[in-house]
């Protein structure tokens, strides 16, 4: 019933996507962003676009996300952007590419529509932010098991602890947070389908029942996350967390040569890309 | 009121990479009446088998038809479904977790009300569900949150809640995990009178053979999504081989008879009780004579 939720969810595997380190990852893509947020001024170039997209394409297929996946969580990203594109192209101002209209329409008189160079680059920078940021963070979180990912938090925020940033404690947030999603998601389906075995309907009925309904899923979902939340501090705190100061980490070891490799070529390559085309 | 599953496959997320087969031809018939268990260990797919038995999940091969509705059909509707989520009524594992409401009373009343009934035939079946889990249902009980009651309290709370649909068949998915003995003895003695009384159909999930098997007269044993062994408790039991490949703990009467076997005396398989696994017993001694001794 939960089955679409646009949470990431990590798929093991061995690929050479898998491999890299957490934090090699989240430097890409906070790279990513940067760039293309650099790129997005420099109107209608589109060399940095198509070697960002190509890269994140070359990911997808050696990290073997399976499209269909990444697809099912995009369509709702996309028709949003599809109902403000136009919008956008009709509001905003700049030189005209274009002018529409006036019509009549019903005796009165439409328009003009007057569509402009920037509104036109505005809607392509715009979606190529969210599609590229949106499809990155899809594939970070298919191929980096939680633990990880909140190793590499930690590791990318132990600088800042000399300006007293609890970079642990975000690294267990973090953790927690994704750990529970799942579980959450799981328990949420056991109650529908438990309050449904007792005639709750959720979907169809009229309004009061409905209501009720989703009461009846509400007050014992909070309580079993508030359970949870309780047990898990009592074990976190049985287990000695935070005793001897700092935490070791599992899988954030030491970079290796793919992940210099990463961090070196795709920056440099995308750096080409926006000063030469 | 009878369940026919026949050649069920249930497979999760099919066309995902996390598809994942539950169970695998599992053909069955659970009968008017009867009280049947349904045993394997955890995972082995008697969870997803019974949810198919009032159409929460819908079996991706296969039939199941319960009390004439083809649960999987193209045209069984929601409605018929609802209909029949009344008539079997699912106890899930951990039903306390599932309760809600302000008041025992309110939450014993959702099912009732769910199904449109007046206000005073919501409080007959209230009462009456909180009498069969021998709760009692004096006003002291009613008003009282069930937060505010004990574990095993309020897991015969949320049993009430189901019973008060009046379901034809009730289907118990581990109901004795986490209680005491007392508890548990309490439990099947409900269950028993409720089965006497109302002629109930039972259908009974556990991972524990010895518990189920006084109460059941039909034994589903579940492996790895298959279903591996069937039949009546004394013709399950003296195949202690069978069940320990399934990955569970034959009864300890079981053992001990397929153990006097094993040293050459002639016990009958089919002693399920501690009675007649005594008489078994005592009778091959008797018959081996002074060697015996």
């Amino acid at each position: 019933m939960l089955d679409n939720l646009p949470v990431g969810i990590y798929i093991a595997g061995t690929s050479p996507i898998h491999e890299l380190r957490a934090r090699t990852k989240l430097l890409l893509l906070c790279w990513f962003a940067l760039i293309i947020f650099a790129a997005n001024h420099n109107d209608f170039h589109f060399g940095v676009y198509l070697l960002s997209f190509g890269l994140l394409a070359l990911a997808i297929l050696v990290g073997r996300v399976p499209f269909g996946y990444i697809w099912r969580r995009m369509r709702l990203l996309l028709v949003l952007l599809a109902l403000g594109i136009p919008f956008t192209l009709m509001f905003t101002p700049g030189d005209t590419w274009h002018t529409f209209g006036p019509w009549d329409v019903l005796g009165g008189s439409l328009g003009p529509v007057i569509v402009t160079y920037d509104g036109i680059w505005f809607v392509i920078s715009l979606g190529a932010i969210f599609l590229l940021l949106f499809l990155g963070s899809m594939i970070l979180t298919m191929t980096t098991s939680p633990v990880a990912l909140a190793e590499g938090i930690v590791v990318l925020l132990r600088p800042l602890r000399r300006f007293r940033v609890p970079a642990d404690e975000f690294g267990l947030m973090t953790l927690v947070a994704l750990r529970f999603i799942p579980v959450l998601v799981q328990e949420t389906e056991q109650l529908i389908k438990a309050q449904v075995s007792r005639g709750a309907n959720f979907t169809t009925g009229p309004v009061g029942a409905r209501i009720r309904g989703a009461g009846s899923l509400l007050v014992p979902m909070l309580q079993g996350a508030l359970r949870r939340a309780e047990d898990l501090s009592m074990a976190i705190e049985v287990r000695g967390y935070g005793v001897s100061g700092e935490a070791t980490l599992l899988h954030e070891g030491r970079l290796r040569l793919l992940d210099w490799l990463a961090l070196l070529l795709i920056p440099a390559a995308t750096l080409l890309a926006y000063f030469k085309l | 009121m009878s369940i026919h599953v026949e050649r069920l496959t249930h497979i999760y997320h099919p066309n995902t990479p996390r598809a994942r087969t539950a169970l695998r031809d599992v053909s069955l018939s659970i009968e008017d009446g009867a009280c049947a268990a349904i045993i394997g260990v955890t995972g082995s797919g008697k969870s997803t088998l019974v949810q198919h038995f009032n159409g929460l999940l819908r079996p991706t091969g296969g039939r199941v038809v319960v009390d004439g509705l083809d649960v999987g059909a193209r045209e069984t509707r929601g409605a018929d479904l609802q209909a029949l989520r009344q008539r079997v009524g699912l106890l899930f594992q951990f039903p306390e977790a599932q309760l809600f409401a302000a008041t025992v009373y309110d939450d014993v009343a959702f099912g009732p009300r769910q199904l449109g009934l007046s206000p005073s035939a919501v409080r007959a079946r209230v009462a009456w569900a909180l009498d069969a889990v021998a709760l009692g249902h004096d006003d002291a009980v009613l008003a009282r949150s069930p937060f505010a009651l004990s574990g095993g309290q309020r897991r015969r709370v949320a049993l009430a809640g189901v019973l008060a649909m009046r379901p034809r068949t009730l289907v118990l998915d581990e109901p004795s995990a986490g209680l005491d003995a007392e508890a548990r003895a309490e439990l099947y003695a409900q269950l028993r009178t409720l089965r006497r009384e109302h002629g109930l159909t039972l259908v009974l999930v556990s991972h524990d053979m010895s518990e189920v098997a006084e109460l059941a007269d039909q034994l589903f044993v579940l492996a790895d999504g298959e279903l591996r062994l069937a039949g009546a408790p004394h013709q399950i039991f003296g195949d202690t081989e069978a069940i320990i490949a399934a990955g569970l703990l034959p009864p300890p009467l079981a053992l001990v008879g397929a153990l006097a076997r094993a040293r050459g005396l002639a016990v009958a398989p089919d002693a399920t009780t501690l009675d007649a696994t005594t008489n078994a017993l005592l009778a091959a001694l008797e018959g081996r004579g002074d060697d015996a001794r």
